[in-house]
Order: structure tokens, then sequence, then C-alpha cells
């Protein structure tokens, strides 16, 4: 019967026992106590911890140790509370807090795991290990724990109180979910997190790795990227842990960060003291991350011991969205006051102010990576000797982007000694500037002279001895700020904002003050919104193009823009196909991953494409007739992903045949573009062992990641590429290596699969390494043009300092070959313009020989008053003169010219009297004069006309060998520009009875009329006027006493003078 | 990375900063005479070349080493609390000798630190009255101006341990600001010789010139602890025989 009872019991007990009623109170007495009694009095109270974690509580249930004991071991409750009824461990009696002091054979001393409404309060916890701390997170230590709350894929869980509790030498190793007290959430199935979690009035001395930890793997959001190794995977998506407070709490000597977050929305971290962490690594005093709408205020920051990285009082870290620091004193920290640093996606909307900061060290202020629209307003930052001459602020641009829009307003900078500011992304107004190399000058509105505190660097020597900032009241800082917006209703010290103008510093002073006048406008701080986009999205840094005819409202920039709810329409139906181009520019970048996010893809959507690249000598196709089908039509996100095998380009298009046009449009919200490494895993092999890192690395397009093989290695072996069954051309590969003197590749053979078999493209390529630290050096190799299908490595000889072989990248590029100019010419090596020309010309150069590479022309004009001309060659006549136009390679600088001639005046042509007397006594004188200016008469082209007739004898002539009447004598003259002219004068050859009797003594003079008897006969005759018997004596003598030709010209004139 | 040797149970940071020396320290026990008449003779445990060691100080040095100790019995001999725990003796080792002389040693570090800061005009009073006036004080203060809306940083009300770490730290702070602008400041060729003789694995590309602000930091505290260790070595500890040998837990 007793055996079967007794039987019965153990089978009972064996099992965690259910508490016997709800509300009960437990007593545990290690000295007094027996596991054996009800646990339901102070007489009758349990011993062991054993005997608690074999009980599941209820809600309202206490447990309560004793004041003074302590126990070895790890306590760990069952069960959970509910809403308004949690579970409570305190403790009973008077004396020194209960100690639950940790044992190796556990990692941690209190533990909760899935379980909710919990409030911990007054115990003293420490859990020790005889093995040091160092940086590997694998430590054999473990991640140890004081107090460790843990939520593993039970998705939402409530109210977890832990307060006044006394955490000590928690000897636990580098990870975040190592310290004192650690609430973890891991939701890689079910997302997880907690809501109402308190860690309130708790000190916690010489903790490892971390003095207070919230974190979890639920972190993916915009597109995040892999976090610590001992964060378990995967990820879940972001699921933020909310109503986290972190108040009240003293941490000393934490080995790496004091109190830090992630994943959390509504974080409100206050009124804790963080001294002396960073105390055996690198880290920062409190920071967080990937968590929003964070409030760290009336915090003590001090005396972080390792500023080497990091090791600022306060540290916004990465993917934060919306960040308030204010009312907290800084001092001492080995790295600085305020970090700014993100390593993923965008850290926006962080303000910092009325904070104190006093002989922080290195560099006050740091930002690093993608961080936008910071605001720091109303700080007082004292920089005394003991800062050891810091920066004030120094700058880092790293892969997730550069730190911008970081605009400080009121603050005053007093320095001892300091290195100044890098100025990159920062903009200074209405700042207070005193001592060191504070000074901004291009502040507006800056402050200088002796701001008059009531005793600058008189903190840290108590702790209210920050009244030492307060305003004397002939300080020039008093109104003399700008209002901010929004501004928290307070300084420092708690008195209202504004008195009058607001003053510059965390102080503002209370006395009384001038009267604020007309002031400026006051600053609004703006939030900006979140991109959409991951940060490795390489789609943003190209120019975006479409042949489409695009709507005016919906540009085709919107389609990388990083944002999702902007987004890209053709004007009304587009006709097909038409292109849309990613144009990088200068750039070459690798990528196997596209994808459309369209919203009311079923309406619009892009439906069929290829995708195309530009090798430097076309358009080459990726991939042909990929067609995607949409599946919503409702605003939400619908993200499509091609991929394709990696290719290197400056240039992508989509060649699009069709949309769902169902309205006639088509649109796309965003297009984006990956170099996903995990595409490319089947890309490249290695014959060598692994080490460290994955082969994949050397492709990823991220030198900072790296592929090590195994310290036993042999050579050759072979490292290879495969670009599956489209060959590339391939002329040049790059190396690249950190501690290259220690482990990089020195010999090796490039070698080429050329569709049948292995080739060698270089055979002995030798390489040297010049350095040995974390620099990622390059090394290139060049060599004749092969198109591979595959291409490798064949490794001969490497460095081997440490036994293994690395490398970080590896480049495999084509550089279309150079080919250089040799000469240039102008089709028209010389251009005249006459006053009938066009005013223009256009210029051909030719370059030779006709595939050089570059050939571009460069146009000028030596004289731009007479011609200009454009940088395509095109010619603009401006005024006379000469000119040389000429034409110079930018490759090899070789010219060509053109002499331009512009000559708008035609010769001016004078002509002199042209006869001596209008008688046919006189005598004609063809005289003129030609003259030109700008080119000459061209003397060749001159003509002398008498009567129409081209004179090709041009001398004085007789009148009377001339026709009697009306006579034109012109002279018409070219200039060599072409420019003709022409001048005419009349002139009449008339007779009269003295012409004859003139042009009879000249005949006889002459001989012509050879006796003089018959002369003087027709003289006579002429003077009584007797024409016809003139008449009949000349003829009677022609021939014989007067001469034919005489005889002609006296009958003519007579006989003309017979007819008047 | 510089390998911490830890032993087990004495209160880390005192380690760490290389600052604990063992039983190199001249402890002279004395019945009775020597101390000042106007104390009482069973708050003094000790003196530290004249200046009182309080029992107060000395229990929270018991309280900050207990723990260790407990863990230190319970993970060499399976040792586990019960009312006799303190007196046992365990392997020849017996729990509260070891406590008090543990907690000796860390009074008597501190000590010397108080003694350092208040020659160093950091702190003005270093005996335990002092303390508890400052610690009232100060929770005073605290909650008067939570009331009043003004500002405070840190916790609401300081406990005792908490108290008191905070003040040391602040003042050991303090003190290396003051050393270091007056009689330490190194010369570049000091600060290279310490940068090659610490120089592990781990920092091994770094140059001189990219951490030289923490090689000064590093040094400053190296010059301290060394400091301190010299100055215990010199110290003469005269120990009240009575209050500690009948101290119990």
């Amino acid at each position: 019967m007793t055996l079967i009872v007794s039987m019965f019991c153990s089978f009972f007990t064996a099992l965690p026992q259910a508490a016997m009623a709800s509300g009960t109170t437990y007593y545990v007495d290690s000295t007094g106590g027996d596991d054996g009694n009800n646990g339901t009095s102070e007489g009758s109270a349990w011993k062991t911890l054993d005997k608690v974690n074999a009980t599941t509580f209820s809600p309202g249930d206490k447990i309560l140790f004793k004041a003074g004991e302590s126990w070895n071991g790890r306590l760990w409750p069952k069960g959970s509370g509910e809403q308004g009824n949690p579970i409570i461990i305190d403790k009973y009696g008077e004396g020194s807090k209960p100690l639950i002091a940790g044992v190796t054979s556990e990692l941690e001393a209190v533990f909760l795991k899935n379980q909710q409404y919990w409030e911990i309060s007054n115990l003293e916890v420490s859990n020790s290990s005889p093995l040091p701390f160092d940086r590997d997170w694998e430590n054999p230590r473990g991640q140890r724990r004081g107090v460790y709350i843990l939520n593993e894929e039970a998705g939402l869980l409530h109210h977890i109180h832990i307060k006044n509790l006394n955490i000590h030498d928690v000897d636990g190793s580098y990870t975040t979910r190592s310290g004192g007290i650690i609430v973890d959430s891991v939701g890689s199935t079910t997302p997880s997190a907690f809501d109402d979690v308190l860690i309130d009035g708790n000190t916690l001395t010489d903790v490892d790795a971390y003095g207070i930890y919230i974190g979890s793997n639920c972190i993916l959001r915009n597109g995040m990227g892999d976090l610590w190794p001992w964060v378990p995977k995967p990820y879940g998506p972001w699921t933020p842990s909310t109503r986290v407070k972190i108040s009240n709490n003293t941490v000393l000597r934490a080995a790496t960060g004091g109190i830090a977050w992630n994943v959390t929305d509504g974080a409100v971290v206050e009124r804790n003291t963080v001294g002396q962490a960073t105390y055996l690594a690198t880290n920062a005093s409190i920071w967080w991350a990937y968590s929003d709408n964070n409030l760290v205020q009336f915090n003590e920051s001090f005396a972080s011991v390792n500023g080497a990285e990091d090791g600022h009082g306060f540290d916004v870290d990465a993917g934060n969205i919306g960040s308030l620091v204010q009312y907290n004193y800084s001092h001492d920290n080995a790295g600085g006051f305020m970090l700014f640093v993100n390593d993923t996606y965008d850290t926006i909307n962080t303000v910092v102010r009325y904070n104190i900061s006093q002989n922080d060290r290195k560099s006050i202020f740091r930002y690093s990576g993608s961080i936008d629209n910071v605001y720091n307003y109303n700080n007082t930052v004292y920089v005394g000797k003991s800062s050891g001459n810091p920066v004030m602020s120094d700058y880092f641009t790293k892969a997730s982007g550069a730190p911008r829009n970081i605009k400080n307003y009121n603050n005053v900078y007093y320095s001892l000694g300091d290195k100044g500011w890098d100025l990159r992304g920062q903009t200074f107004d209405y700042n207070a500037y005193y001592g060191g190399n504070t000074l901004v000058q291009a502040d507006a509105h800056g402050v200088t002279g002796d701001p008059k505190f009531a005793n600058p660097g008189s903190g840290a020597e108590g702790m209210n001895t920050v009244d030492g900032y307060k305003l004397l009241a002939d300080s020039p800082l008093i109104g003399a700020g700008i209002r901010i917006n929004e501004n928290g209703g307070r300084d420092y010290f708690g008195n209202r904002l504004y008195n009058e103008a607001p003053d510059i510093g965390a102080h503002e002073y209370e006395g009384s003050v001038p009267p604020a006048g007309s002031m400026p406008d006051p600053i609004d701080v703006v939030q900006i919104r979140p991109v959409s986009t991951p940060v490795d999205d390489l789609a943003p840094q190209a120019a975006a193009s479409t042949t489409f005819r695009s709507s005016s409202s919906q540009a085709i920039e919107n389609i990388n823009d990083k944002f999702y709810d902007t987004a890209w329409s053709t004007e009304g139906s587009p006709s097909f196909p038409g292109y849309i181009t990613l144009d990088f520019g200068g750039q070459t970048i690798s990528a196997n991953q596209l994808k459309l996010n369209t919203r009311f893809g079923q309406e619009s959507g892009i439906t069929d494409f290829d995708l195309e690249y530009d090798n430097g000598s076309g358009w080459v196709p990726i991939r042909t007739n990929i067609h995607l089908s949409w599946d919503l039509n409702n605003g939400a996100n619908e993200i499509k992903s091609i991929e394709f095998p990696l290719t290197r380009f400056s240039k992508i298009r989509l060649k699009v045949h069709g949309g769902n046009a169902l309205s006639g449009r088509t649109t796309l919200n965003e297009l984006e573009l990956y170099n996903n490494p995990d595409l490319s895993k089947d890309m490249v092999t290695t014959s060598f062992p692994t080490g460290a890192g994955t082969i994949t690395n050397i492709i990823d397009n991220n030198l900072n990641s790296a592929w090590g093989s195994d310290v036993n290695v042999s050579f050759p072996g072979y490292i290879t590429l495969d670009y599956g069954h489209d060959p590339v051309p391939v002329n040049k590969v790059t190396l690249v290596t950190f501690f290259g003197i220690g482990q990089g590749i020195t010999k090796f053979d490039v070698e080429y699969y050329d569709g049948s078999g292995w080739l060698t493209a270089l055979p002995g390529a030798s390489v040297e390494w010049k350095l040995n630290d974390s620099t990622k050096e390059s090394q290139t190799v060049t060599f004749p043009t092969v198109h591979a299908y595959k291409l490798r490595l064949k490794v001969n000889d490497a460095n081997r300092v440490w036994g293994n072989i690395a490398l970080n990248e590896l480049i495999v590029e084509h550089t279309p070959e150079h080919v250089p100019v040799t000469g240039i010419s102008i089709d028209r090596p010389e251009i005249v313009f006459n006053a009938s020309s066009d005013r223009s010309a256009a210029l051909q150069a030719a370059v030779s020989p006709s595939n050089a590479t570059n050939k571009k022309v460069k146009w000028s004009t030596d004289d731009d008053q007479v011609v200009e001309v454009d940088a395509e060659g095109r010619v603009k006549v401006v005024g006379e003169g000469k000119a040389v136009i000429t034409a110079t390679t930018e490759d090899g600088n070789f010219q060509a010219a053109s002499q331009i001639t512009v000559d708008w005046t035609a010769p001016e042509i004078r002509l002199g009297p042209v006869t001596t007397s209008e008688l046919t006594s006189g005598t004609f004188q063809p005289r003129f004069e030609i003259s030109d200016a700008w080119t000459g008469v061209d003397n060749a082209k001159t003509e002398i006309l008498l009567d129409g007739k081209v004179l090709t004898d041009v001398k004085d002539t007789p009148m009377y060998e001339l026709a009697l009447g009306a006579h034109t004598f012109t002279v018409k003259a070219s200039d060599l520009a072409g420019n003709t002219s022409a001048k005419s004068v009349d002139f009449d050859v008339k007779t009269s009875n003295a012409a004859l009797e003139e042009l009879v003594q000249r005949f006889a003079e002459a001989g012509w009329i050879d006796n003089k008897g018959i002369a003087n006969s027709l003289l006579k005759k002429l003077q009584n006027h007797n024409v016809s018997s003139f008449i009949h004596e000349v003829n009677a003598q022609k021939g014989k006493h007067v001469s034919a030709d005489a005889a002609e010209y006296l009958l003519r004139d007579a006989e003309s003078l017979l007819h008047e | 990375m510089v390998k911490i040797i830890h032993h087990f149970g004495s209160p880390k940071w005192l380690f760490t900063a290389g600052l604990l020396v063992i039983g190199s320290v001249i402890v002279i026990f004395t019945a009775g005479s020597g101390f000042s008449k106007t104390k009482h003779h069973a708050e003094v445990i000790a003196t530290v070349n004249g200046v009182p060691v309080h029992i107060n100080e000395f229990r929270r040095a018991i309280t900050a080493n207990k723990a260790g100790v407990i863990s230190y019995f319970h993970e060499k001999y399976g040792a586990e609390p019960s009312p006799a725990f303190w007196t046992t003796s365990y392997g020849g080792q017996i729990p509260l000798e070891m406590i008090k002389q543990r907690a000796l040693e860390t009074s008597v570090n501190i000590k010397i630190q108080q003694i350092i800061a208040k020659e160093q005009g950091v702190l003005r009073d270093i005996d335990e009255d002092s303390f508890e006036q400052s610690l009232e004080r100060e929770n005073k203060r605290r909650q008067k101006a939570i009331r009043d809306h003004q500002v405070v940083f840190g916790p609401a009300s300081y406990s005792e341990d908490a108290y008191f770490e905070y003040v040391m730290t602040n003042a050991i702070v303090s003190v290396k600001n003051h050393l270091m602008e007056q009689d330490w400041k190194p010369d570049e060729q000091q600060l290279k010789l310490f940068y090659e003789s610490r120089k592990s694995a781990e920092t091994k590309d770094q140059s001189f010139e990219a951490v030289k602000d923490q090689v000064v930091k590093d040094y400053i505290d190296y010059k301290y602890a060394g400091y301190v260790r010299e100055r215990i070595s010199e110290a003469k500890v005269v120990v009240n025989q009575g209050p500690y040998d009948s101290f119990q837990m």
C-alpha cells in the first residue's frame, strides 16, 4: 500500500508542479528552508533554486528570496502572469539583496524563456567565469548573462519589468546577446518582440560584454543585409519591441557598450548613468540601431575607456528613423561626444539639443556613412586641456553613403585646443565660437568672444556642477540665437524657452534681458521620409531616360529616385518597342539582378521586354523575351525580379515590347539593379580549400569582403569564373587584396575557355604587392582581348606568410583597345566670303585613322571679329578680314587649319577724264584707277570697254579715229575675293570747222598731206566755210597728195558738217 | 589585445586596472593602540597611512567580494549555502577568512586612491561619515529637483553602492586629468615606446598616428595604475585586530 502511494507521489513530483492557487506568495531561504516545505510562509520556506525552477507559477504569484542569503545556479521559474496580474520575484526580510550566483555550467543566472507578465526586483546577480575576455565572440566563456529574457518564436510577449537589481561580474563574451541584462527576440519563423519592457533602477558593474542590451533578429526592412555572426539566421521581418523604457540605471565598467537597444519603436532611455563603458573593447557607451522614435534624455555618459574605434558617449547608429537626444551630460569619453554612424539603410531625422559635453576626447562629433537630416542645436561643448586636442568633427563616406544635411544652430563651442572641423555635410548658423579652431567662417551669424560662462570646465568634480555652464548676465550668447520651432519647451536646466530672444547654448538665461524686437523667422525642424529602396540598389547611381513619351507629371526620373510612391508613366498609349535606359556615365558596374516595382501592375505594368547592355561597340542582349505577369492592382508594391548572368556595363536598357495597357498607359514605380552575390554563387569556384570567407566574396562588388584559403595549399591551383553560354570579351584582370605582402597571389597564368578547350590568355603573369596592412591594394594585368566562356587564374605562387592566400576581389574587364589619332585634315583649307556669299559655312574635319578611339576635335578661330566657329565646325561670318580656323584633335593635338577671308567690298574704280576735248581733234585717253581693300584687284579680270567692246590695246587714241557720236567708256574690275564693280563714262565725238582746220594742219605736219599748197587750199576753203568745195578737193587728192586715211577722216567730218 | 588574467572572486576592475597587489602590502595588526580616541574604536577596522577605514567601508568591500567568494567555493568544492558556510573549512580554506582578506585588500586599494584624490584636490573629504552625508544630501537634492522639474542626471535616488562607485569613478577620472595636465605629460618618445610595447595582433595594421589619441589615454591609465600600485606597496596599513577578528557575515 505504502509502496504504491510513494510511487504515485514520485511520479507527480518529477514534473513541474502547478502552483497550488493563483496569487500565492512563496518564500525561499537557502539556509533555513527545505524543499519539502509548502513554501507559503517564512517559517515553511523552500530552500533551493531547483524547487523554484520545477514550479509553474500562476498570475499574481510572488516568489520571495530571503535577504542576506545566496544561491548558486540558475533561477528559471516557469509560467506566466497575465495583464494586471504579473508574477513577482522580490526579496523579503532585512539585509542585503538575495544573491543568485551563476555557475559556469549555465549561461544565465536568471532566465525566462517565452514567458510574460513577470517583474523581477531586488536581487543581487553575478555570473563569473575563470576564462579571460577577448574579442572572439566564440570565446569559450560562452554568451553568459546576468538576467536573460528570451523570446524564441513566441510572437508578441508582454510586460517584463526588471528593477533595482545589483548585477555585477557577469563574464560573457563579445556579443550583443551577452551581458548584465539581455532582452532578446528570435523570430526566424514567427516574428517576435516584446511590449512593455521596463528596466529601472538597476546597478550593473563589471559586465561583459554589455550592461543592458535589447536585441532581436527580426531586423529585415529597407534591404537590411547581414548583421553579426551570432545573430540567429534566417532573420525575421522588422518587428519592433514597443513601450521599452530603460531608466535610472547605473552601468559602470561594461566591457563594450553600456546600454544599447535594437529594433524598437518609441524606446525611452532616461536618467541612466553610464561610466567607463568600452572597458575592455571598443564600442559606444549608449547606442541604438534599427529603431524608430527614440528618446534619449537626462543621461550622464562619461569616461568611456576605449576610443580607438567609436568610444563616444552617445551613438545614433545604423537604420534609426527618428531620434531625440536631449538634456544629457557627456564628459571625458575616450572617443567623443556624439557619434552618427550607419553602414546600412539611412539613419534619418536625428535631433541633438540642449546637451552639455565637457572634455570629451578624440572626435567630439563624428559622422560616418549614410546619415541624413540632423539638427544639432543649443548644445554647450567644452573642450578642455584633458580633451587632448580632439577634432571638433570628422567625416567618413562609406558604401552606405555619405553624411549630409547636418544643421547646427545655437551651439556654443568653447575650446582650449582642438583640430577644427571637417565641414563636409554641415551648415552652421547662429553658433558661438571661442578658442581653438572652432570658428566656422561660413556662419553668417556667428558669435565670437568669451561666452561668459559662470565656471567653464568645472563639471565632473561633482554631479551638479554643470551649473558652471550657465551664462553670466553679460554673456554675448544671450539673445544671439535663432528660434527653433518645437524646441521641447525647456533648456538643459529646466528653464522655459524662450526668455525674449533665444540664447545660444544649453542655458536659457533666466534674468532680465532686453526685449526681443523683430527676430528672424524661426527654424522649422523638418522630417524627411525614409527611402524605399535598399542601400545596395545600384540603379540610383545612373541617369534614367526613355524613348517613350513620358507624362509631364510622372517623369522617367521617378523610376530610380528611391521612393516607391513616385511612379513613371507614359503619356497616353505608347507605341512599342520603346527603350528605358540606365546610363551610369563614367562608372562601370556589375549586376545580375533587375527588379521592377509596379503598383497597379495588372492595369499598366510592363509585360514583355528584352534586357540589353552596351558593351562599348553596341547593344548586346543579356536576356530576351522576358515576360512578366502582374497579380495585383490595389496600389500595394508588387516587385518582380529578373536574374541574369553577372554582367559588367556602363549602360543597360529594357527594350520594352508590351505592357498591360488597360487604360492606355504603361507605368513603373521603381527599377532596381543589384549585384546579388547569392546569385553568382555558382559562377565562381576554386580548387583551393577555403579557410575563411567564401569564394563568392571575390565577385560581390565589395572590396571589404575577402576570401582566404586554408593554410595548407599547394600549387598550381585554380580560381575559375563561368560566364555561361554567352562569351565575354576580356583583356584586363585586377586582383584586390589586403595584407598583400602577407597573403597575396604573386605568380599566375590567365587562361580562358573558348568553347572547345582551355587556352592561355596571359602566361607567366607576376605581381608584386607593396602593402601589408588593411588597405585594399589593386594589381592589374592586361593582355590581348580574348572571348571567354570561362576564365581562370592558374595560380602558381603566392605570398604565404601565414600559410594561406587571400583575395578580396577579382575584377575582370574589357577595355576597348585604344587606337591613337595620327592626323587630321579639314575639307576646305580656305574659304573666301565675298559680298554675295552666304554668311556661314560648315567645315568638316577628318580624323585619321577612321577607327581612332577618341575622335574628338576642338574648333577655334584666331579672330572672332572676322569669323566665329562653333564646336561642330560651323563657321559664322562676322566681319571683314582674314582669320584662321583651326581644328585640333583631343588625342594627340594634331591640327588642321582653314584660311578664311571675308571681303565684302568690291574694287573702287576712278575714271579720269577720258578725252581732252569733245572734238575729233582731241585725244581719247583711257585713264582709270582701280583700287581694292582686303583682297586686292584681280588684274586678270580687269576689262576696259569702249562702247561695249573690250579694248585690247589701251592707249591714247586720236579722237578722229573714233566714230562721231556718243561713246561709252567702261572699266570693269574684280577683286581677288570675286567682288566685281564697273564704272562708265560717256563722251561725245564731235566735229567742227575749227576741228577740221586743225586736222588739216596736223595731217600736213605729219606728211599725210604732202603738198603745202594743197593744204593751204584746203584750209582756205574751211575758213570760208566752203565745206562742199573742201570735200571735192579732198576727194580729188585722195591717194595723191592726201593719204587715203587722212582723206577718210577729213571727208567724214566734213560731210557731217555739211549735214548739219 | 592584451590578455586579461582574471583572478576568481575579487572585484574584477581592480585586477584589470592592474591595481590589486596580493600579499605585498605590509599589514600590522594591533590590539588597539594608535587609534584616535575621538572615534569609536569598533567603527575603525584599519588605518592606511593613518587614514581610517570605517567599518561601513569594510562592509561595502565585503559585499563587493561576497559573490566571488561564494562562487569560488561552489566551483572548487561544491560548497552550498548553509548557516555554517562561512565558518566551514573547505580543503583548508575558510570562506570568512578569504572574504575578510579580500575585503581588506579592496579597502586599502580604495583608500589609497581616495588619498591620492584628496592630494590632487579632487575630493575634499574621504571619510565614511562625509560619504554618507553626501549620499543623503545628493538623494534629497535629486528628489527635490525632480519635484521642481529641474535637471537631474542619472537615477532619482542612488543606492549606497551605486553612489559610491559613481563618486569614485568620477574622482579617478578627474585625478587622471589633473595628473595628465601637470606631472605626467608624455613626450612623443615615451608614447611611442609605450605603444610599441603594447602592440598586438589586433593593432598590427594601425599606424601610430592613427591611434595616438588612444595611446595617450592608455598611457595615462597605465601610469595611474602603476602609481597606485606603488603607493599601496609603500603604504603603512594597521589593522584593528579586535573588530577585524570578530567581524561576522
